[in-house]
């Protein structure tokens, strides 16, 4: 098992080098000057090229070197800890992501949780009911919520809620999972995957109650209530559990919007601030780490895989 | 011909009748269509009787099982008919009162093995659970009862292969489980659907004998399903053959083999190896077409189209079992209008 995820982790490392390789470049050819970005707010004209001042701060970050020295150097100060310096603020890029990434963490795994706990019995409910008016009610009602985009549903609900029936207070930053601001992002946060983890959870119980060893269940008298819950539900965890690890990463890769609309200081917002600032060590940062932290997901699903099915147990137990 | 017969040397410990299907139909919806799958299928089956049921794929033989277990697909319904287990109607239970019977007073043994048991828990679970959902033992009990059932049915190492997953067993070796799975409770009625169809012919001779073994030392009565007569010929005392969702001959073993009289029995028995014309003859016989389209109400012969005996009535009128004389101990009953035997008509 062991083996299996360091094997994992050493095969990981050549697709980080490439994309942070092309994220290098992008900013390094197209992000503008960095010495001018750093120095935008103050006399501008003493930062220009030609100007001594500007080429003594050049000279002093290195950045007169070629493109792949300084890719070179960024890498290995990475292996590190070392992230560089904020080109706007000129605070270290590292304390930046360890304060941002435990948000965008919390509210994955949180939405993850309230997806898991509402979607996968809602779909085995739709599932058992199939073509009647409830699995009907929770499909359409999954298509619906799938359709409105996060920037519709967050100003929607803020109006319903907060100004309408005046029952929550307008969320604004972030103060922790269990804070009742955190009510309405975790909401929205959630809706719109639970659709895809409603309708694999049905379609995988529809599948494995036409299953023959469900048929053997039945003709061994069980109670139907068994027959569901230990025959029919285990088999559908594998499917389920492959769908929570797509949305888990989409949650974490796809903070943007969400963390726009309600000011909460994670990944997300970082990414946007990099983006509009030209700030490229911070952005840099920033996909390292959702890179790391979607490794990370894929990593746990495949070590789930193996509990949950035992088949692929013991293809590893050969394997070794 | 009664080279293939061998006599069991059981006794006589039947006589008490123990299931009694009449009349029994079952219809499929499909698309906007009605299948006419079980017509009107009557049979019985003694305490500890062997009953063959003979009849190629799609003819209702497994659809006929299913009915009466209600394990039949949402898009079936059985429409008519009575199955009295002792002097229950299996057909009028409720679903809680038809759990107390399956796997408890019933048991079934299915086709493949394969699909056939949970692939994520252990032989050993499912073996055992029907023993304590059917309140027979405890967890601990019903272990012990698994372990025992092992080596009735030749699972080498019962211990050890309790814990292991259906993956980790050969076909073989996952049928004698599923026997043992059928036997647990101790059910005086074995249905085995095809039992022996997806394994190796050497393997099919073990099951057989493994079958043969278990019924004659617990006295069980089992319904054998198959397409292969001469896998039943050793195995069962009477058998009945099926054909498009009707019983066409019903006789005992011995009497079939000797006097087949159903145009289907004997394209069925003509096809054996054993049973060909010519002993040098290169290709086995076959019998020409396919079965008929069960869409349609039956109102004739099912087998005319395939029939050489048909004669005018045959497409006329649908012909119903009648008996003929035989010389087994229970009747011998044909649905035809020809006596195959002498090719005339009986009136």
């Amino acid at each position: 098992m062991l083996q299996y995820i360091l094997l994992r982790l050493v095969r990981w490392i050549p697709g980080v080098i490439l994309l942070m390789f092309i994220v290098y470049a992008l900013m390094f050819f197209g992000g503008g000057d960095p010495v001018q970005i750093m120095f935008s707010r103050e006399a501008t004209d003493l930062f220009m090229p030609g100007n001594p001042r500007y080429e003594a701060v050049k000279e002093q970050l290195g950045l007169n070197r070629p493109f792949l020295v300084q890719f070179g150097d960024y890498l290995w100060k990475m292996l590190h800890g070392d992230f560089g310096m904020a080109l706007t603020d000129g605070r270290p890029v590292a304390r930046t992501l360890a304060a941002a990434t435990p948000i965008t963490i919390s509210i994955a795994l949180a939405a993850s949780a309230i997806i898991a706990i509402v979607g996968i019995p809602l779909g085995v409910i739709a599932a058992l009911n199939q073509n009647h008016w409830a699995d009907n009610l929770i499909l359409g009602g999954a298509l619906f919520f799938w359709g409105i985009p996060t920037f519709v549903m967050a100003p929607l609900l803020m109006v319903l809620f907060c100004l309408e029936l005046n029952l929550l207070p307008v969320p604004r930053g972030w103060h922790g999972v269990f804070d009742v601001n955190s009510i309405i992002p975790l909401t929205v946060a959630a809706l719109r995957p639970m659709a895809l983890v409603i309708r694999q959870a049905r379609s995988a119980v529809l599948d494995v109650l036409s299953e023959d060893y469900i048929r053997t269940a039945r003709a061994k008298g069980l109670p139907e209530w068994v027959t569901i819950i230990k025959h029919a539900l285990r088999p559908v965890l594998t499917p389920v559990v492959t769908q929570m690890g797509v949305v888990m990463t989409n949650l974490l890769a796809g903070s943007l919007l969400l963390e726009i609309v309600f000011g909460i200081p994670g990944i997300g917002k970082l990414i946007r601030d990099g983006i509009l600032n030209n700030d490229y060590s911070v952005l840099l940062g920033c996909t390292f780490v959702v890179l790391a932290l979607v490794t990370l997901t894929n990593l746990l699903v495949d070590i789930t895989y193996p509990i949950l099915d035992p088949r692929l147990r013991s293809t590893q137990k050969g394997a070794e | 011909m009664t080279r293939l017969i061998q006599n069991n040397g059981r006794g006589n410990i039947m006589g008490e009748t123990l299931l009694q299907v009449t009349n029994l139909t079952t219809r499929f919806h499909s698309r906007g269509n009605l299948i006419h799958a079980v017509n009107g299928v009557s049979f019985k089956i003694d305490k500890g009787e062997t009953l063959g049921v003979v009849g190629e794929s799609g003819c209702g033989k497994s659809v006929t099982m299913l009915s009466m277990l209600h394990l039949l697909p949402p898009a079936a319904r059985v429409v008519a008919g009575t199955a009295f287990f002792h002097d229950k109607d299996l057909l009028k239970l409720n679903s809680r009162e038809m759990q107390r019977i399956r796997g408890n007073h019933i048991g079934m043994i299915f086709q493949d093995p394969m699909t056939s048991f949970n692939p994520v828990l252990t032989i050993g679970d499912q073996v055992g659970e029907s023993l304590i959902y059917h309140n027979i033992s405890n967890r601990a009990g019903a272990e012990k009862r698994v372990i025992e059932l092992f080596r009735m049915v030749g699972i080498p190492d019962p211990e050890a292969r309790l814990k292991d997953y259906p993956h980790q067993f050969s076909g073989g070796m996952r049928q004698r489980a599923m026997i043992a799975m059928a036997l647990a409770c101790e059910p005086e009625l074995v249905i085995a659907d095809e039992p022996t169809t997806a394994l190796d012919v050497t393997i099919q001779a073990q099951i057989v004998e493994v079958v043969k073994d278990l019924r004659d030392r617990l006295g069980i009565a089992i319904i054998w399903i198959t397409h292969d007569l001469s896998l039943v010929a050793g195995l069962a005392d009477r058998i009945m053959v099926m054909y498009a969702g009707n019983v066409i001959e019903e006789a005992t073993t011995e009497d079939l083999f000797d006097q087949p009289t159903h145009p289907y029995t004997l394209g069925l028995l003509a096809a054996l190896p054993a049973f060909q014309a010519s002993k040098n003859s290169k290709r086995l016989s076959s019998i020409p077409g396919s079965p008929p389209d069960l869409r349609a109400e039956p109102t004739s012969c099912p087998f005319l189209p395939r029939c050489s005996y048909a004669i005018n009535r045959c497409a006329i009128e649908m012909p119903l079992a009648h008996e003929i004389p035989g010389n087994g101990s229970t009747p011998h009953s044909v649905a035809c209008f020809v006596n195959t035997q002498e090719r005339i008509t009986v009136q």
